[in-house]
């Protein structure tokens, strides 16, 4: 629904935008005074301001990061343990001690641990700062001498929010390129992210899913170091080990369940597995689920797949990837026609649409620089690879045949012959003579060019199979043993965890413009952001056996992906393409389903696919469940057959969705059968809930914001939210459990 | 980044398509910028809005708006000849056999396609469905919602493309011109089940007066609970505001009691639209006209025209699991489509405007489906097949003379023997997509040349599968 931008400016709620301003001036006050800051003007020494009229750099980030919680002048917002001006230190009152508080945070109290975001000097700052705050309420002076002066001088003057915080350390080959280059263009920014928002980050991209409330405190109060790793290793189905390359995996058995579920939807989506006309699907999703529980090479499983054969493939999960490809084309050529497409596409990340009708030339010399140079023959010839395959769907059955033949009268005006008689199969491995032909008319397409020569060839280099080797054969050793198969399934996955592939779109490669020492001519750029790194990723890959979770690992193993997605100061939208902050993405369409059916425990359908190992596939939907079948087409959904899932865009529908449809407000009643509303207030009838200056009804909150958002609201969000129960009771608890499914970060990743 | 494109930002895009925020990508994509015309032709600029029925499954010309009779042609079809002299079958259209001076037929039809879905998607694109170019070709109601973009007002509440009782499998959305111009589905699929079914007109962005204070309650709630959220103010990734942004717009339509008007049918309003699916649609849409509330394309679905089987006679067909014997077949897809363009057509034209005009002067109607049928008797299977070579358009309001037909079929109804327009060719959809464009004041000649995929995008293609073709305005339709 538009409207004009007028009307939504003057419609926003004018209070709802203070704090923003609030923060905007601040940051802005407080850089441009950096320069002209001293020591002692940073320890608050000029007696007549207040301290929340201080405009020194400590001050200000005091006031961004701290007050909010102990007050604008440190009094503690009304709570007595929050006091930093009472003279008591309960956790230490040496400079040293209070850092090492502010860093570490203090554990069964909301006080998080600051080091992940604040630098080792930023912190020293607002240790001193505290000090003074504390010194001038009672009427002494903490000028510090010496060199401590000298150092804080320093700090004062320079740009805390992005040179003295550093770039965290380089993890491994991915931090080496990605920071390399930040360091090297001195790029602003992000510092690492919080153990809160990396556990429901991890969990969202690994597995799709949210975690336990339990969960996240465990998490949150293990003092490990490793903590991170082993989480990403437990995810993934990984034993626990420290060496970047893991020693040992779980068995199939015992894999994680969210974790192939995710990425099985995600293959059957890249995959196409979609029951058009009744065929069965269930064959290649379990052959998927297989690869995925058994850590199956991923060049092993794609050269399966191209090289399948099924009499049936209802009983072959690997033939269902050219058996879809086929479905509702007719005519054999078509048929090779639009599994080259697709294969090329999925495993060598070309679009060969265009030059499947015409040459590149003349049509692409704009749009793709090496396709430009590429020739309809040379489309032809790669179909030819798959020229003995025939594709056949026995009437009204729900399976397909796959089998390898040629035709018994090969003159190109033969009667058509329907079915299995007019082939005869065998080992046929002369590619010369595969039965892709180019003197017949095709469904709906131009005639084709009898005079062409369409032996089987490979269009990255023009290889032909070898001879007495079956030509698909070849084609998927070809195909798996490139470099580009790497290439292509390193920035595939990259881009599911990094939101931005290193070429992006993901599976629209210019090839001619991939190599830094030979770069395309003037104005063509490079396609990708870091072409070096996605060879070091590509070659581990390949030195890994293809190894899906190693690849993945390595990711959330580096720094890179640990990096806040907050926008330093100074950033600019193209820095989204070098990763100098994680990049948000919103939640996948099945992913929110599955993040409301976890946060209110109430199941979808009565058969509550989404939450076992089916899912919610597309083909349970249609039909079936209106509700639900709409949701997920607002969030962008594919259909797996015209429509590829959309997971960047956002909607004022999305937001309508999510305000007021029945797939989240059905969910947050208590009169809904074991939703967390109605748990919560079995457990904690409303009478109980102001004992104690409202313990219970804290601690109903503190449940809401774990289970829903992961994280511990802010003491600001609590009063917001006590004051809402207080006055409605049962009602308001419904209305705070919806209210957490609406805030902004509950369909993103962060 | 391909240097030949021009490059904008998300935050440019916006700006450029007239800021409006129905839905954009995260991620700066390119956006159409340069759009560009011949300006060889004059569009007519007669309608405001124009509202697409689409009878899909591709009705019989003979067995409707192109008679013909023959032994086949059962007595009940009550075969008359209208005050204005053109045959009709009042057994089947009665209202609309009355109302024959509202409304022109087009009886010179041509299409390229005879495969339902590539039907479907050629009627709402208006071009053949390459697959190459499948993700950025944008369908005619997201081409007249984007140029409507501009000329939004304050108080327009309503999305400018609206599509009822579409299957969002077989639905062309935007492409390229992005979710500014993507359409509001409502209303569900219509399968022949569902065809008795009222209309589910339920969105999430109407609020019933029984829900406005719990509405009005959480959202104040969501307000004050988002100024607390710490998210590190100006560090606060932009999607946050941006999605923000969105939570507003939509409240601005929720709060507006007129909008859960426009999508509620009163029972006497279902009953006098004939009780069907299409009905409630057509309801719906002289609604969504007389709020004047920024729709400006309404695309309305009727299924079920494919009866290639007991046409006449019947077909059984389910009903929530329960059987409906012998209810499926042409006396009913023309009753059903009867009631509804012809209430449709009185609504529109006893509506007034606040400048004392009838809707229907302002408003463009336009109904057809993908292909024709096969004439002569009906086939083995008691019913008809598809049929490229002839088939009907019917266009009603914005200055279309009533009681037009133009061009002719065979005797058996099967083929086009007669143009009657001054290309003295068979209309094409084409053809028909200039009548709307030119009617609603777009220039059909303006192509986009920026891309995705660097092919521009002509709002009327004459690169047809038949070859070129010079397609154009009818303008014989206009008095």
């Amino acid at each position: 629904m538009a409207m004009g931008s007028a009307v939504v400016g003057m419609n926003r709620v004018s209070m709802f935008h203070q704090p923003r301003q609030f923060a905007s001036q601040l940051t802005s006050r407080w850089v441009a005074l950096l320069c002209i800051a001293t020591a002692p003007a940073v320890l608050g020494q000029e007696p007549e301001r207040s301290p929340s009229e201080d405009a020194s750099p400590a001050a200000a980030l005091f006031q961004e990061h701290c007050a909010k919680c102990h007050g604008k002048d440190g009094h503690g917002a009304g709570q007595p343990q929050r006091n930093l001006v009472d003279r008591k230190w309960h956790h230490g009152a040496e400079v040293t001690e209070i850092e090492a508080t502010i860093g570490a945070g203090v554990a069964e109290t909301e006080m998080p641990a600051w080091r992940d975001q604040l630098s080792p000097e930023t912190v020293t700052l607002l240790a001193h700062y505290l000090l003074s705050l504390e010194a001038k309420k009672h009427g002494a002076t903490t000028t510090p001498r010496g060199p401590q002066a000298t150092r804080l001088t320093n700090l004062a003057s320079a740009n805390l929010s992005t040179a003295t915080l550093p770039l965290p350390p380089d993890r491994n080959l991915i931090d080496e390129y990605i920071f390399g280059r930040l360091r090297k263009e001195n790029i602003p920014h992000a510092g690492l992210c919080s153990d809160a928002d990396f556990f429901r980050r991890i969990h969202l991209d690994l597995t799709g899913r949210l975690p336990d409330a339990a969960e996240v405190r465990t998490f949150l109060a293990d003092q490990d170091a490793t903590k991170r790793d082993k989480l990403i290793d437990k995810l993934l189905g990984i034993q626990y080990s420290a060496e970047p390359v893991p020693a040992d995996y779980q068995a199939p058995w015992q894999v994680g369940e969210p974790f192939v579920s995710k990425w099985r939807y995600f293959f059957e989506d890249l995959f196409r597995n979609y029951d058009e006309c009744s065929l069965d699907t269930s064959a290649f999703r379990n052959y998927l689920v297989g690869f995925l529980k058994s850590n199956i090479p991923y060049d092993v499983l794609v050269r399966d797949m191209l090289s399948a054969t099924a009499v049936n493939s209802t009983s072959s999960g690997a033939a269902g990837f050219l058996v879809r490809q086929a479905a509702f084309v007719i005519t054999h050529e078509d048929k090779c026609d639009q599994n080259n497409v697709y294969i090329t596409r999925n495993f060598l990340g070309i679009n060969l649409h265009c030059i499947s009708c015409h040459d590149g030339s003349d049509h692409l010399d704009q749009i793709n620089l090496w396709l430009s140079q590429k020739k309809r023959v040379e489309f032809w010839r790669q179909s030819a690879f798959l020229g003995d395959v025939h594709i056949l769907r026995p009437g009204g059955q729900p399976y397909y045949v796959l089998v390898e033949g040629r035709r018994k009268d090969p003159r190109p005006d033969a009667p058509n012959q329907l079915g299995m008689a007019g082939f005869e199969f065998g080992p046929f491995t002369d590619p010369a003579q595969t039965d892709y032909r180019l003197d017949l008319l095709t469904y709906l397409r131009t005639p084709r060019d009898p005079k062409a020569d369409v032996f089987p060839a490979f269009i990255l280099d023009g290889a032909k199979p070898r001879d007495g080797l079956n030509p698909r054969h070849e084609f998927a050793r070809m195909v798996t043993e490139s470099q580009q198969f790497a290439k292509v399934a390193v920035n595939l996955i990259w881009a599911q965890f990094m939101t931005v592939g290193i070429v992006d779109p993901p599976l629209d490669w210019d090839l001619a413009r991939q190599d830094p020492d030979h770069p395309p001519p003037a104005p063509w750029e490079l396609q990708p952001s870091h072409p070096h790194l996605l060879d070091a990723l590509a070659d581990d890959f390949r030195k890994q056996h293809f190894n899906l979770r190693h690849l993945m690992r390595t990711i959330c193993r580096s720094n890179a992906y640990h990096l806040s997605s907050q926008t330093p100061a100074g950033y600019e939208d193209r820095f989204d393409r070098l990763y100098s902050r994680k990049l948000v993405r919103r939640l996948w369409a099945q992913e929110i389903v599955d993040a409301i059916l976890k946060a209110t425990t109430v199941s979808v359908t009565e058969k509550d696919f989404s939450m076992n190992s089916k899912g919610p596939t597309r083909d349970v939907l249609v039909g079936h469940n209106i509700d639900l079948s709409r949701f997920l087409d607002t969030f962008g959904q594919s259909n797996r057959d015209t429509k590829e899932a959309d997971t960047q865009s956002i909607s004022l529908l999305q937001s309508a969705t999510m305000l007021n449809s029945t797939m989240i407000k059905s969910k947050v009643l208590a009169s809904t059968t074991g939703s967390r509303v109605a748990q919560l207030l079995t457990d904690y009838p409303p009478a109980t809930w102001w004992e104690e200056d409202g313990r219970v009804a804290r601690q109903i909150l503190e449940e809401l914001f774990l289970t829903t958002l992961s994280r511990l609201p802010t003491p600001g969000e609590v009063n917001v939210l006590l004051e809402h129960m207080r006055q409605h009771q049962q009602v308001g608890l419904e209305d705070v459990h919806w209210s957490l499914l609406n805030q902004l970060e509950f369909i993103l990743n962060r | 980044m391909n240097p030949w494109i021009p490059q904008l930002t998300r935050r440019e895009w916006l700006r450029v398509g007239g800021a409006t925020v129905v839905g954009h990508s995260l991620l700066p994509t390119l956006r159409p910028h340069n759009v560009m015309a011949a300006e060889t032709v004059k569009p007519r600029a007669t309608a405001e809005t124009c509202i697409f029925i689409d009878l899909m499954g591709g009705p019989s010309q003979l067995d409707t708006f192109d008679i013909k009779e023959g032994a086949w042609t059962p007595e009940d079809f009550d075969v008359q000849t209208t005050k204005q002299g053109t045959r009709m079958p009042v057994g089947l259209l009665p209202k609309l056999s009355e109302r024959i001076d509202q409304y022109a037929i087009v009886r010179s039809m041509n299409f390229f396609e005879n495969a339902h879905v590539r039907g479907t998607y050629y009627l709402q694109a208006g071009r053949i469905q390459s697959p190459a170019r499948l993700g950025e070709i944008p369908s005619v109601g997201s081409v007249v919602a984007y140029e409507s973009l501009a000329n939004r007002k304050d108080d327009h509440f309503l999305p400018p493309f609206v599509s009822m009782n579409m299957d969002p499998f077989q639905l062309v959305g935007s492409g390229l011109l992005g979710a500014t111009s993507s359409p509001l589905l409502v209303g569900q699929t219509q399968t022949i089940g569902n065809r008795l079914r009222a209309m589910d007109t339920s969105l999430p962005l109407l609020v019933s007066d029984a829900e406005r204070p719990e509405f009005e309650r959480r959202r104040d709630l969501l307000q004050r609970l988002r100024q607390e959220w710490h998210g590190g103010g100006e560090q606060t990734p932009r999607i946050f505001q941006d999605i923000d942004d969105y939570y507003h717009s939509a409240w601005r339509i929720m709060e507006d009691s007129r909008a859960a008007d426009v999508f509620a049918i009163p029972a006497a309003d279902h009953d006098r639209y004939g009780a069907s699916g299409v009905g409630d649609a057509c309801a719906v849409a002289r609604n969504l006209v007389s709020a004047d509330a920024g729709t400006r394309f309404i695309f309305i679905a009727q299924d079920g025209w494919d009866l290639h089987g007991n046409a006449y006679e019947g077909n059984d067909f389910f009903v929530d699991g329960k059987l409906v014997k012998g209810g499926w077949n042409q006396y009913q897809m023309c009753w059903d489509l009867d009631a509804a363009l012809a209430t449709l057509l009185d609504d529109l034209a006893q509506s007034k405007d606040p400048s004392g005009r009838p809707l229907l002067e302002k408003t463009l109607v336009v109904v057809m489906g993908e292909f024709g049928r096969l004439g002569g008797p009906l086939d083995g299977l008691k019913g008809r097949g598809h049929n490229e070579h002839a088939g009907v358009a019917v266009l009603a309001g914005a200055g279309v003379q009533g009681g037009v037909v133009l061009g002719a079929t065979d005797a058996l109804g099967g083929k086009v023997d007669t143009h009657g327009w001054h290309k003295d060719r068979p209309v094409y959809p084409e053809d028909i997509l200039a009548t709307i464009y030119s009617s609603l004041g777009i220039d059909w000649t303006k192509e986009i040349l920026a891309t995705p995929s660097g092919r521009p995008f002509q709002y009327v293609e004459n690169t047809s599968p038949r070859g070129t073709i010079d397609f154009g305005e009818i303008s014989e339709l206009f008095g």
